[in-house]
């Protein structure tokens, strides 16, 4: 039952007392512990002990730390998420070649899909160019559909000078988010009892959390109409609360309008199903229906 | 939704005390808010939240003393009336606000 998101900015302690959060400032406030999802230390200077930090992983609360620019930098992973991880494991190890490849093909297929939404819902070209890089992902997505898609979605969204890799806050913006989405989506594979390290897709030697970066694909694109949105030149406070928003906004997924966390918890879900049993029936995708988001101004 | 929790507890004995303890203790750690002396309340999201605050409270239950639970919509709940009580500081853990900065 958790479902609060919280967002330490101030000078503070940390601490747990009779299983509740308690956050001392200028004044003293305590949350119970199972209502918190998520929470995100913003301020180097909070001060934190070693009780709470234990409570935020047993509960499997996401707990982002943020740099001094303000930037996620490190979060609380539990090394032993599940009763369960040794069988769990072995059977990640084994997962289906053909399975894998299936799912890949269909979280591209649904990634470009969604970006599409973006395009479409901004009333910007492209959304059938995108419609065809869609006929034309197979299986492990060899053609690497996914690339050229993203080529030309970002081209259309940011304009032709538009570079992933540009120092410039558009590219900051996309970063934080995306950060704050991998860790929420690492979160829910480690508390499945699950490695994040092996990925279905992603293979880097580097990467730690390939997994998560196979998962949060489908979820971009909701970063990425947040950012065109609000970031616009400056990427201070206010932009990132409005990015952080995205936790209160809902997307459709299995026939019905859940909060992003939820979603991600319900499609994360039926992938490990399907790799498990390569019942197609058991996968959701999300579906980003725009007009339904509620941007405040 | 809101749960409502009410207690009447013996204080009699030292027994009697502890149990009371145990029982309060137990509500403020599962995120109950103290309303006033003996009344506690808990958000509840939805009936699968309810179903499990109730198996809770009944293996809490202490041997002697009445405990009731109500359960009131938000809207009631928010249109509860306070006569000459001072307005409740920590407004932000007793809203349904999902995200909180602090």
């Amino acid at each position: 039952m958790s479902w609060r998101t919280i967002i330490l900015s101030k000078n503070s302690k940390i601490s747990l007392r009779m299983n509740q959060l308690v956050v001392t400032n200028e004044e003293v406030t305590s949350i119970p512990i199972g209502e918190v999802g998520i929470v995100i230390i913003e301020n180097p200077n909070i001060v934190m002990t070693g009780h709470i930090l234990n409570a935020l992983s047993d509960n499997k609360i996401t707990t982002i730390l943020c740099d001094q620019k303000h930037n996620p930098s490190t979060f609380l992973h539990t090394i032993y998420g599940h009763h369960r991880q040794s069988k769990h494991l072995q059977a990640q190890f084994n997962w289906n070649e053909m399975y894998k490849g299936r799912l890949w093909q269909e979280i591209t297929k649904q990634k470009i899909y969604n970006q599409g939404r973006v395009l479409f819902h901004l009333e910007k070209e492209g959304v059938d160019e995108l419609r065809e890089l869609i006929a034309g992902v197979e299986l492990h997505d060899i053609t690497n559909r996914e690339g050229h898609a993203a080529k030309v979605y970002f081209h259309r969204l940011f304009g032709a000078d538009f570079t992933r890799g540009d120092e410039e806050t558009i590219n900051w913006g996309l970063n934080y988010g995306y950060a704050i989405l991998h860790a929420l989506i690492t979160r829910q594979i480690v508390s499945k009892g699950y490695l994040s390290e092996i990925g279905i897709h992603h293979k880097n030697e580097y990467n730690q959390f390939n997994l998560a970066s196979d998962f949060i694909e489908i979820f971009r694109p909701i970063v990425d109409y947040l950012v065109f949105h609000y970031v616009d030149g400056y990427l201070g406070k206010v932009e990132k609360r409005k990015i952080i928003g995205m936790f209160e906004q809902k997307v459709f997924i299995r026939n019905g309008a859940h909060y992003l966390p939820q979603a991600i918890q319900i499609f994360i879900d039926g992938c490990f199903n399907f790799l498990n049993t390569g019942d197609e029936k058991k996968l959701y995708f999300p579906d980003l229906q725009l007009n339904k988001f509620i941007l405040e101004e | 939704m809101r749960l409502f929790v009410m207690f009447d507890l013996p204080v009699q004995t030292s027994i009697e005390r502890k149990n009371y303890r145990r029982f309060r203790k137990f509500l403020i750690e599962n995120g109950y808010l103290m309303i006033q002396y003996s009344i506690y309340a808990k958000i509840i999201l939805n009936h699968s939240a309810l179903q499990l605050q109730k198996v809770k409270i009944q293996q809490h239950l202490p041997p002697k003393g009445h405990v009731e639970t109500l359960l009131v919509t938000e809207k009631q709940f928010a249109d509860m009336e306070h006569f000459s009580k001072p307005k409740i500081e920590k407004t932000e853990t007793n809203s349904m606000k999902r995200v909180i900065e602090l």
